[in-house]
């Protein structure tokens, strides 16, 4: 059993013990919030100090961009000034664009007329080789004795060859040696000149004035669905021969010329004013 | 246990209290001081101006003042402390000046008295003291 003054000694040392637990305890709940406040504060200035790094980097940026910007308006200035320059070398362009085309359509028109001309001259050549493919040619020796005789058809036939040596030239609009004539109005006018016919000028066509005829002689008219009229022979293959080729003498596309009967279809025929 | 060991107890219980007293108004101050010098460095530091923006020094500002004031009021409790003890002092100092009186009577007249004070002030530091 401690004595009363022991037990004010251990009294007070509990008493001294427990003030110092509360100071600890004091320190403790004060230093917690303390160093919650610190880290909060200390995290706080971390994320600042980030900010304030991606805002540099950011201004950098921005002064980059900006700086691209100021390039880019100089270029645009300096595009701007070259605009007039562009636009008066572009018009330039565009009217030199539009000569160009006006000339290109002229020698496009030109090329059509050619290409017109060339198809004109296709049909021209294709007609020529289809009158030399049923020519008839008169060999002068060959119907020497045919030609020996005294009858209006030979005459008329002299008057055809004279005029094919005359070289008088096809023309549909004409009436005269000087003008040239279509088929039908030359065989006409070569009935006129021998007087067998009289006041008939151009258009008159020989199928209303003459009458038909069922058989062909020398010198009598055929006439084609295509229009042409020319003089009917039966001329001497060769000198002296029996054989003969029935040929047709008029005016066609290429001049006076002598074909082969058959040369066009749906001949018909028209007995001359000088034939029985 | 008598009156003379009781008033010398007494006596260092008081000298115990003043200086947890002692203990706690020094932390108090180091609490307000510390709270002080964040709310300086809050508004006065020129390390917020180092970049020149606005926006950042018055979040720092703001920052650093809500943290010195909430450190200034962590003394709140320290004062609660020391209020507490000179409660306690109180206390025991008028026990002591009682316990004083009645040593100054006649024993025999005062000795219920006595005993009375004596269990009150072990109630008292059974409760204030030990508590």
């Amino acid at each position: 059993m401690d004595t009363p003054e022991e037990q004010i000694e251990t009294l007070a040392r509990n008493i001294e013990h427990r003030e110092l637990l509360a100071r600890r305890r004091a320190w403790l709940l004060s230093l917690v919030p303390l160093v919650f406040a610190g880290l909060l504060l200390a995290y706080t200035v971390w994320q600042v100090a980030g900010a304030k790094l991606e805002l540099a980097q950011t201004e950098a940026q921005l002064s980059n961009t900006s700086s691209q910007l100021d390039t880019v308006e100089s270029n645009l200035t300096s595009l701007q000034s070259q605009l007039p320059t562009a636009q008066a070398a572009l018009t330039q362009v565009g009217e030199q664009l539009t000569q160009s085309q006006s000339a290109l359509e002229t020698a496009q028109q030109e090329l059509d007329l050619s290409q017109s001309a060339l198809a004109t001259a296709q049909v021209d050549l294709d007609s020529a080789r289809a009158f030399i493919r049923k020519a008839c040619p008169i060999n002068v020796e060959a119907i020497k004795e045919f030609m020996n005789q005294e009858t209006p058809a030979v005459e008329m036939l002299r008057f055809l060859l004279v005029m094919q040596e005359d070289n008088i030239r096809w023309n549909p609009g004409g009436f005269s040696p000087e003008e040239g004539f279509d088929s039908p109005d030359f065989a006409l006018y070569a009935l006129q000149n021998f007087g067998f016919l009289t006041d008939y000028g151009r258009g008159s066509r020989p199928w209303n004035i003459l009458r038909p005829a069922s058989s062909l002689m020398d010198g009598d008219i055929v006439y084609y669905d295509s229009g042409y009229t020319m003089f009917y022979y039966n001329l001497p293959v060769s000198y002296g021969s029996s054989d003969t080729r029935e040929c047709v003498i008029g005016m066609t596309p290429l001049g006076i010329q002598a074909q082969l009967i058959d040369f066009a279809e749906s001949p018909d025929y028209l007995k001359a004013p000088y034939n029985p | 246990m008598s009156a003379l060991t009781n008033e010398a107890f007494l006596e260092q219980v008081i000298r115990s209290q003043r200086k947890a007293i002692r203990f706690y108004l020094i932390f108090a101050g180091g609490l307000v001081l510390l709270g002080v010098i964040v709310l300086v460095a809050a508004f006065l530091s020129p390390l917020w101006f180092i970049t020149g923006t606005p926006i950042i020094a018055d979040v720092f500002k703001g920052l650093f003042g809500v943290g010195g004031a909430f450190v200034t009021s962590l003394s709140a409790f320290q004062i609660k402390e020391v209020l507490n003890r000179m409660e306690k002092i109180q206390a025991f100092e008028t026990i002591k000046t009682q316990m004083s009186g009645l040593k100054a009577s006649p024993r025999g007249k005062n000795a219920e008295t006595q005993k009375r004070l004596e269990e009150l002030m072990w109630k008292i530091v059974e409760k204030a003291a030990l508590s």
